[in-house]
């Protein structure tokens, strides 16, 4: 019996001793399982949003910025009225009144958004009504505080803050920075305590963007081709203005803007005659002709196989002329003469050298590569194709292209961003274009840009893309417009273009402007080259490059300081014994075909409110001129546009 | 501590916010599009015409553009 009673004791002790062990083990010494328990019953993830990087221009002047906005959240369970909350809604922020009662009354869920991304004096204005059940959350909103300029560029972002398209999509990663996550000790509902408040002091910031873009070039571009657009009741038109020397974009545009696809690097289209330059430049740097190589044009019409080519004008039968002549007067035959002596091998390898068929590397989603097409090639395939047909190509590659030969030979890739600054760090990563290859040794690139000089010389092709003062290095464009759905070309519609660079002999800026469809008037020399001369006029006046260009006709005589001052007293005293026989007289002035500025100084010492209506020079005066007039009196000035 | 210096930090978000916004309205009014609207309809001013403007390289040459 005793032995029984010791060994049931000895049993309870040894249990005992092990569960006190265990407790002491379980109390005392680490273990992870238990640990990560404890976190997830006691501790809670609370991930803080970054602020989204912005885009500047490379000014620094803002084209997209997060600013903070506050969304409206409901529990619909803590609402006291909802009928009245919804009423008070709708008037206040146009809310569908019924929708909202109805979501408002549903109990079973505890939240709801009301509105997103209101303004601080709308959030205040509710905040003032103290109503239970309602709450803020703070969100970035993304503004673009430009409106359309550069839209299919900069391209946006979706509701939850994430790049859909464009910059805002290629850079995404960069701009949205790094989700930081803190772990808070919770309470018995799961809300952070903010014991240490330290943990929330740093906000990461994305990184911001500068562009290479120059915003008002950017405008400046856009309002040109709207111009152009509208003049020639055109579809659309595209136009890029590229730095010569660094590639950098300075400005790129298609229109309509309210098409969100970038056709400037998504698009490829047949380029036309724009094309013939690099056939030529291929030709030059295999040594097979120099710019006086002559070679016979036929009259306007060549029979390759059983086809028949003829010039872009039916009326042009040109028969010698050298290399430089066929780029200005823009001769098929002569370009298709001279890709026969290149032999199709040669000539595959001068256009993919250029960069046709490859993408760029423009920072831009959904870039393409353009069609060329693999050798081998009919004979008529590559006459086509030496004078732009039978090749797709798009406006970034053509733009790349003509750089090439304005920057001494060297093709380079585009660069779109040229700074991206990251919080935290003091310098920014500048990003430069990268050189590709050496398409051009630089004596056959000074070659090419002669020759393209004499292409916008007097009776040549590109003669309306000159600037008084400048010369100018271009080429003409009219292609005919490919019909995508059926095949073979689209009747009466054509794609005009100019593409060039100014000043010809140390170029500094590179544009291409295509017009796509135009319907007045459709030849490129037509079209495209004045839309061109007054971007690149811009451009060269806002950079103030001198003149280079001088000739007797086109010289304002220059005085001398004292002859200057003389002229000036004299046309005082002029104008004061004017104003004095007006007054003696008691007449309105005439002041009919006056700019503005002459009018206000005729007017101003015997006005006492003057009114000005348009714009333009003077074409009406209230009261009229030579009419009686006492003392000081009200006038008013319309004014018209002269052109 | 920890709740001055959130506080500190709460106060400095709100400046920067500020600040944003501000920047974002600077930028909107500035904007190329107003600035040229304004130009054409209050102060009479247009596009320069061709020749209109002289550009000068040097003392006694200036060249219409």
């Amino acid at each position: 019996m005793r032995s029984r009673i010791l060994v049931l004791f000895s049993c309870f002790l040894v249990l005992w001793g092990v569960l006190i062990v265990r407790a002491g083990m379980l109390q005392m010494l680490p273990d992870s399982r238990l640990d990560a328990l404890k976190k997830r019953q006691f501790e809670t993830a609370l991930q803080i949003r970054t602020r989204r990087g912005a885009i500047v221009d490379r000014q620094g002047n803002e084209l997209a910025a997060s600013v903070p906005a506050y969304s409206l959240f409901a529990d619909p369970k803590l609402i006291e009225d909802p009928y009245r909350l919804a009423k008070r809604l709708a008037k206040e922020f146009n809310l569908p009144e019924k929708n909202t009662r109805k979501r408002l009354r549903e109990k079973q869920r505890r939240f709801i958004w009301l509105k997103r991304q209101m303004s601080e004096a709308e959030r205040d204005k509710v905040k003032k009504w103290d109503e239970p059940g309602l709450g803020f959350i703070e969100e970035p909103k993304r503004v673009y505080p430009n409106g359309g300029l550069l839209s299919q560029v900069l391209g946006f972002v979706g509701s939850e803050g994430g790049g859909l398209e464009g910059l805002e999509l290629q850079f995404n990663k960069d701009l949205e920075g790094q989700l930081k996550q803190v772990l808070l000790p919770r309470d018995a509902r799961g809300r952070p305590l903010l014991a240490d408040g330290r943990s929330l002091t740093e906000v990461p910031d994305g990184a911001d963007l500068e562009l290479t873009i120059d915003y008002e070039a950017q405008f400046n571009l856009e309002q040109e081709l709207r111009s152009v657009v509208e003049k020639f009741d055109a579809t659309s038109a595209m136009g890029v203005v590229m730095d010569a020397q660094t590639s950098e974009i300075l400005a790129m545009a298609n229109l309509p803007l309210n098409n969100l696809r970038n056709r400037l690097v998504a698009d490829a289209f047949e380029p036309g005659s724009i094309m013939k330059t690099f056939v030529i430049a291929s030709a030059l740097r295999e040594n097979l002709v120099r710019p006086s190589t002559r070679y016979f044009c036929e009259g306007g019409r060549w029979k390759i196989g059983d086809k028949w080519i003829k010039e872009a004008m039916e009326k042009e039968k040109f028969e010698w002329l050298n290399v430089t002549e066929i780029l200005a007067f823009s001769s098929n035959i002569g370009t298709a003469k001279i890709a026969f002596d290149l032999g199709a091998q040669r000539l595959f390898q001068g256009l993919t050298d250029f960069g046709f068929g490859a993408k760029t590397g423009l920072d831009l989603p959904g870039e393409a590569r353009g069609i060329v097409n693999p050798l081998p090639w009919r004979p008529h395939l590559m006459s086509n194709i030496s004078f732009g047909h039978g090749i797709a190509v798009t406006p970034m590659q053509m733009v790349a292209a003509y750089g090439a030969i304005a920057n001494g030979g060297l093709l380079k890739k585009p660069l779109l961003v040229r700074k991206i600054r990251r919080p935290g760090q003091e310098e920014a990563q500048e990003l430069t274009a990268q050189e590709i290859r050496r398409v051009l040794n630089s004596a056959d690139a000074a070659t090419m840009r002669l020759m393209l000089t004499a292409a916008t010389e007097e009776k040549a092709s590109g003669w309306n893309a000159r600037i008084p003062g400048y010369h100018v290095a271009g080429k003409t464009g009219t292609a005919q417009k490919v019909d995508a759905v059926k095949g073979g070309y689209i009747p009466n519609s054509y794609v005009s273009s100019f593409a060039g660079f100014v000043p010809a002999h140390n170029p500094r800026y590179v544009i291409l402007v295509t017009i796509d469809d135009p319907k007045k008037a459709y030849y490129g020399s037509q079209v495209a080259a004045p839309v061109f001369s007054r971007i690149a006029q811009y451009m060269v006046r806002r950079a103030g490059l001198p003149p280079v260009l001088f000739t007797e006709n086109n010289m304002v005589r220059g005085q001398t300081p004292e002859k200057r001052r003389s002229e000036l007293q004299a046309r005082a005293v002029n104008d004061l014994k004017i104003l004095a026989a007006d007054e003696a007289a008691g007449t309105f002035p005439n002041l009919l075909g006056m700019t503005l500025r002459e009018a206000l100084t005729r007017v101003r010492a015997q006005s006492s409110q003057i009114e000005v209506r348009g714009h333009g020079v003077v074409v009406r005066t209230i009261p009229q001129s030579g009419s009686l007039v006492a003392g000081r009196h009200r006038v008013t000035l319309v004014l018209e546009n002269p052109d | 501590m920890g709740y001055q210096t959130l506080k500190a930090s709460q106060e400095y978000r709100a400046l920067r916010d500020r600040y944003r916004l501000m920047s974002m309205e600077y930028a909107q009014l500035t904007r190329p599009e107003l600035v040229r609207k304004y130009a054409v309809r209050h102060l009479t001013l247009n596009d320069a015409r061709t020749g209109q403007i002289i550009q000068l390289a040097g003392s006694q040459l200036a060249m219409p553009q």
